[in-house]
């Protein structure tokens, strides 16, 4: 049961990541080139990627003791993790 | 604003900017301020509460300064890192003074557990020209039996367009352990209470030093995204002192040992990450991916996916998922047989084993528009968290077959912040 529930996580987790990567490159591929008064959108909080105040530490800090994963978006955690 | 504490307020900007060599603003600006608590509990094992506070007042009209205070408590217990038995089994403790026992069939757990953290930090942020910018921080974290001080830079360079932003940064930070009986000497037999207990030092160190590079870019007028890749070095004590590895015999299973564990003295991780977020007409689409992979041979993948429903004044609910995987780490074994002479390195601690894990949850807030005030910008998270271990591995021997060595972790997170000016 934990063994199909398992793969299941892993199916999802790696289908799903070879179609962000695939959208990511051909979204940074492009050239579009947006205009100052056309940015409304992208000033909106929900559009900054360090707008979420103190969520991304707390979640840094309780995967870094938890989790063998290090480092991607931000620097590291803190202290020993020792749990 | 009290007279005190505004007198407090201007002293401290004033003393900073002096400190940093920046000219103090002619009026002091007032203190953005973010408070948040997180609340967790893994059932029967680790529960704990973190507070955190984080201020930033402007300097100047080129420089923020911002300073932040995080307390964690943690209490509980803690897996040791032996194998399940079926039998009752008993276990000295860190100190070498005492004793504590596993009941039969049950993930061996250290019920001394306890562990509070205080870290503080401060950063400037300086901006040089229309499109260049850069901060410098430092931070101190302080535990009983851990201490662990750095600095940082993070440069960021925009376009003439400003649709694209390169960015690196850089971090040192200089770790010291000193745990409670001293460092146990790698792969030597845990001793009974109140004997020789087998320790090398009183305290070891390690140097971390990460290194970030990123690119975010405008996609479109709905659209941004960016791509982050970093790598840590890390050189010094890496084992976790406080964890040991069952010696099982290679025909019946039955425990006849207990080992400290040892880990390599460097390690390397890469992690390549990416993010988009998409502006649909009445929800924000958040996905982001990391991959990292390390000298361990531990790899990683880890996607989470957000999107926040817009509602009026700002307010908004979100949902999340979050998929991880991780493979071992070469040298964890869940156990090793009396069959097998030890040698390197060798860990049980489930953070280095093969898991999936998973989260759901939600979080309800809201949050302020451009141009306006931080107050009443709050986030309310309730997360669900579970990690899938391999519990009946193909090498498990004689009665560690009719057991669950590596048992399901679940844990209940709660978070809540809040921003206000001061």
């Amino acid at each position: 049961m934990r063994a199909e529930r398992s793969a299941g996580v892993c199916r999802t987790a790696r289908a799903s990541c070879g179609v962000t990567l695939l959208l990511l490159a051909a979204a940074f591929g492009g050239c579009a080139t947006v205009p100052p008064w056309q940015r409304d959108y992208l000033a909106e909080p929900a559009m900054q990627f360090d707008a979420e105040g103190l969520a991304p530490s707390f979640e840094r800090q309780y995967y870094f003791s938890r989790e063998a994963a290090r480092g991607g978006q931000s620097f590291g955690g803190t202290g020993c993790g020792c749990n | 604003m009290t007279a005190r504490r505004a007198s407090l307020v201007n002293t401290l900007a004033s003393a900073s900017a002096a400190l940093l060599g920046v000219p103090a603003a002619a009026a002091p600006a007032p203190w953005k301020v973010s408070t948040g608590t997180l609340v967790f509990t893994e059932f029967e094992q680790v529960s704990g509460t973190e507070l955190a506070l984080r201020g930033t007042t402007r300097l100047s009209e080129e420089s923020d300064l911002t300073l932040g205070a995080v307390l964690d408590v943690l209490v509980g217990a803690s897996p040791n890192g032996a194998t399940p038995s079926n039998v009752a089994q008993t276990f000295t403790t860190p100190s070498g003074f005492d004793s504590y026992r596993a009941s039969a069939n049950e993930v061996p757990l250290d019920g001394t557990f306890q562990d509070n953290r205080l870290e503080l930090s401060g950063s400037l942020a300086q901006r040089y020209a229309r499109t260049a910018r850069a901060s410098y921080g430092a931070r101190a974290s302080l535990e009983f039996d851990y201490m662990s001080v750095g600095v940082d830079t993070r440069w960021q360079f925009d376009n003439e367009a400003r649709d694209t932003a390169w960015s690196a940064g850089a971090a040192v930070s200089h770790d010291r352990i000193h745990p409670v009986g001293g460092i146990p000497r790698e792969l030597a037999s845990m001793a009974p209470p109140d004997t020789p207990q087998p320790r090398r030092n009183a305290a070891l160190t390690k140097n971390v030093f990460d290194l970030l590079f990123g690119v975010s870019r405008v996609l479109s007028r709905r659209t941004v995204g960016q791509l982050n890749y970093s790598q840590t070095f890390s050189d010094g004590y890496h084992a976790d002192p406080y964890k040991i590895v069952s010696v099982v015999d290679a025909a019946s299973g039955a425990t006849v040992d207990y080992l400290h564990e040892a880990r390599p003295g460097e390690r390397t991780v890469r992690a390549l990450a990416a993010q988009v977020k998409h502006r649909l007409p009445e929800a924000v689409a958040d996905v982001s991916y990391r991959v990292t992979r390390d000298d361990w041979d531990v790899r990683t993948h880890t996607l989470d996916l957000r999107y926040r429903v817009l509602r009026a004044a700002g307010e908004y609910w979100e949902p999340h998922v979050r998929l991880y995987q991780q493979s071992a780490a070469r040298f964890y074994r869940h156990s090793i047989t009396d069959a097998e002479a030890p040698s390197g390195s060798l860990s049980a601690d489930r953070r280095l084993a093969a898991f999936d894990a998973l989260t759901l949850g939600a979080s309800y807030g809201r949050a302020p528009g451009p141009g306006e005030s931080a107050r009443g910008a709050f986030r309310l998270s309730l997360e669900y968290y579970q990690q899938f271990g391999e519990r009946r591995p193909d090498d498990a021997v004689g009665v560690q077959r009719g057991l669950d060595l590596l048992p399901d972790n679940y844990a209940l997170l709660f978070r809540y912040s809040s921003d206000f000016d001061w």
